[in-house]
C-alpha cells in the first residue's frame, strides 16, 4: 500500500492557506480572540479560586476590641470560647496605627490613633464559625469583627456568576469562530472543487483527498493557540504589575502557564478539526 | 469483464433511468454506446464510475461486485478506470506533464514512477514535446489528449469516455478515436458514448443502442464486415 506523504500533505494544506489569506488569517485571529477571551476567563476564576481557598485555609478572624475595654481581659475571655485555638494574638493600635502608615503614608491629617486593638483569633471548625461570631459579638468588649469568610462567600458568589457568564458566552464565541473556520475551510474546498473531482476519479483515497484539509483546520488552531497563549502571557504580566501589592492575590503566570497552553492547544486544534470536518461531511461519506 | 444483469437505476425523483439492462462486455473490447437523449447512456457510465448505485441487478467490473461494494472500497475500485471527460476537465494552472503527474500524485505514487511514466504517457497520446505547454496554449484536439493522457496515468483495465468528442471538430473526433482504438490494442477495455454517427460507422467496432433504458440493439463489429 502507497502511505500518504506527510510533507506532501502538509504543502498543500500551506499552498491553500496561502491562497486563502485573508479569510485564513480572519479565522486565526477570531479563534485568538476567543481563545484569549477564555484564557482570560479561566485567570480570573483560577484568581478568584486561590483567593478563596488562601482565605478559607488561614482559619482566622479578627476581632477589634472597643477603646473603653482591656485587650488583655477580653483575651482570656475570648481564649475560653468554644472552637478558639490557642491564645490570640494583640495586636495594638499603635502597631495598627504604624503597619498603616507604611502602607498608605503618614496620617497627618488624622489628629490621633484611629485604629483600635484587635485581636486574632484562630479557630479550628468552620462549621461551627458562625457561633464563635455571635458569642464574639455578644461579648461587651467587642467592637466589631472582620470576618475573612464574609469576603470568602462572595468571592465564591462572584466565582459562580462569572463561571455562567462564562460558559455562555465561550459557547457562543466558540459558535461563531466554528463559522469562520468552516467557511475558510468550505472556500478552501471550493477553490480545489476541480482537484477533488479529479483526485475522486482516479481513485485517490479518501484521507488523501481530506487530510490536507484537515491539516489546514489544524494549522488554524495551532496558530491561534500559540499567539493566544503569547498574548495571555503579557496581558497577564500587565495586570498582575497593576494590581502589584493590593489585596488581590495573584498568582504567577508560570504556575498556570502549562495549563493554559495545553487548554489553548486543544481547543484550538479540536475548533479547527471540527471545523473542517463540518465542511468536508460531503466527502467523508463517499 | 464487465457484467451487467438485469440492472434497473430509479433516481430518486423516481425516473427509471436503466430498466433491466443485461450487457457482456469482454476484456480488451471496443464498444460504443449510442441512443438518443435522455436514453441512458450516461447512467450506465456513472453506474460503471459508481459515481450512483444501481438500483437492482447485478453488475460485476473485473474483480469487484458494484451491486454489493460498500464505500471504503471505491478509491481501489476507481484506479482501475480511466475516466476521460466531455470537458476535459484539465487544470489551467499546470503544464501538460503536471497535469498528467496529478492522477499519479493523487494515488500515492512516487516520483521516480512518475518521471519514468509521465513521459510513455505522453507518447501514447502523441504529445511529446508539448510537456511543458499549459492548457491554454493547445488546441482543443490536443488538451482532449491531455485528458486521455491523464485517464491512462494509473495504467487502467478500463477506458470510460462520456461523449469525449462533444466538444471538438470531426475531424479531432476521428483521431481522438483512432487513439482510442490504439490504446484498446493495449489490451484495455474502451466504453464510448457517443452520439456521432459517422464515427460510429466509420469505426466499426461493437455498437450499443439503448432507448429507454432499455438496449434495444448489440451489434457486433465483425458484422460491419458481412454488410455488402
Ligand atoms: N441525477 C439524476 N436525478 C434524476 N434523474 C436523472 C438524473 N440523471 C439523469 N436523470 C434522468 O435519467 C434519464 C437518463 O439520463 P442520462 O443522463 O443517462 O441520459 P443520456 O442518455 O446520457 O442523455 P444525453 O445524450 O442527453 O446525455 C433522463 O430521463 C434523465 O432526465
Ligand atoms: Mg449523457
Amino acid at each position: 500500500m502507497k502511505s500518504l506523504n506527510p510533507l506532501y500533505m502538509i504543502g498543500q494544506a500551506i499552498k491553500s492557506m496561502m491562497r486563502n489569506f485573508t479569510l485564513t488569517g480572519a479565522s486565526v485571529l477570531i479563534l485568538t480572540a476567543c481563545l484569549v477571551l477564555t484564557g482570560s476567563f479561566y485567570l480570573l476564576l483560577t484568581t478568584i479560586t486561590h483567593n478563596v481557598e488562601s482565605l478559607t485555609e488561614l482559619n482566622q478572624i479578627i476581632a477589634f476590641v472597643d477603646e473603653d475595654y482591656e485587650s488583655d481581659v477580653i483575651r482570656v475571655m475570648v481564649q475560653e470560647m468554644d472552637n478558639v485555638v490557642g491564645v490570640p494574638e494583640i495586636i495594638s493600635r499603635d502597631v495598627a496605627l504604624e503597619g498603616m502608615e507604611d502602607l498608605l503614608g503618614p496620617h497627618e491629617h488624622i489628629v490621633g490613633n484611629v485604629y483600635r486593638d484587635a485581636l486574632i483569633i484562630t479557630y479550628y471548625d468552620n462549621e461551627r464559625l458562625e457561633t464563635l461570631i455571635h458569642n464574639l459579638y455578644s461579648l461587651a468588649g467587642i467592637a466589631t469583627i472582620r470576618n475573612d469568610i464574609e469576603v470568602a462567600e462572595m468571592l465564591e458568589g462572584i466565582r459562580a456568576i462569572v463561571s455562567l457568564i462564562f460558559i455562555s458566552f465561550m459557547a457562543i464565541l466558540f459558535l461563531v469562530t466554528m463559522f469562520i473556520i468552516v467557511t475558510t475551510i468550505r472556500l478552501a474546498v471550493q477553490s480545489r472543487e476541480l482537484e477533488i473531482t479529479v483526485m475522486r476519479y482516479v481513485g485517490a483515497s479518501k484521507a488523501f483527498i481530506t487530510v490536507p484539509f484537515i491539516l489546514e483546520g489544524t494549522i488554524i488552531g495551532l496558530l491561534a493557540a500559540t499567539i493566544s497563549f503569547i498574548v495571555q502571557l503579557l496581558l497577564y504580566g500587565v495586570v498582575r504589575n497593576a494590581l502589584e501589592g493590593g489585596i488581590i492575590n495573584m498568582l504567577d503566570f508560570s504556575a498556570v502557564g502549562e495549563e493554559i497552553l495545553m487548554g489553548f492547544v486543544v481547543i484550538g486544534v479540536l475548533t479547527g478539526v471540527i471545523g473542517s470536518c463540518i465542511s468536508l461531511f460531503k466527502y467523508m461519506k463517499a | 469483464m464487465i457484467e451487467f444483469k438485469n440492472v434497473k437505476k430509479i433516481y430518486k425523483n423516481g425516473t427509471v433511468a436503466l430498466d433491466g439492462i443485461n450487457l457482456h462486455i469482454d476484456n480488451g473490447e471496443f464498444v460504443f454506446i449510442v441512443g438518443s437523449s435522455g436514453a441512458g447512456k450516461s447512467t450506465l457510465m456513472k453506474l460503471l464510475l459508481r459515481e450512483e448505485k444501481l438500483t437492482s441487478g447485478n453488475l460485476i467490473v473485473g474483480n469487484y461486485d458494484l451491486s454489493k461494494m460498500g464505500f471504503g472500497r471505491i478509491p481501489r475500485y476507481r484506479r482501475k478506470l480511466g475516466v476521460v471527460f466531455q470537458d476535459f476537465r484539465l487544470f489551467e494552472n499546470k503544464t501538460v506533464y503536471e497535469n498528467i503527474a496529478f492522477a499519479m500524485r493523487a494515488v500515492g505514487e512516487n516520483n521516480r514512477v512518475i518521471r519514468t511514466r509521465v513521459p510513455l504517457i505522453l507518447k501514447v497520446v502523441n504529445l511529446e514535446g508539448k510537456q511543458n505547454n499549459y492548457p491554454n496554449e493547445l488546441s482543443g484536439g490536443e488538451q482532449q489528449r491531455v485528458a486521455l493522457g491523464r485517464a491512462l496515468a494509473n495504467n487502467p483495465d478500463y477506458i470510460i469516455a462520456d461523449e469525449p468528442t462533444g466538444n471538438i471538430d470531426p475531424e479531432l473526433s476521428r483521431e481522438l478515436m483512432d487513439m482510442l482504438v490504439r490504446i484498446q490494442k493495449l489490451n484495455k477495455t474502451v466504453i464510448v458514448v457517443t452520439h456521432e454517427q459517422s464515427l460510429v460507422d466509420l469505426f466499426q467496432q461493437r455498437v450499443v443502442t439503448i432507448r429507454h433504458g432499455k438496449i434495444v440493439s448489440d451489434r457486433r463489429g465483425d458484422m460491419f464486415n458481412e454488410k455488402p
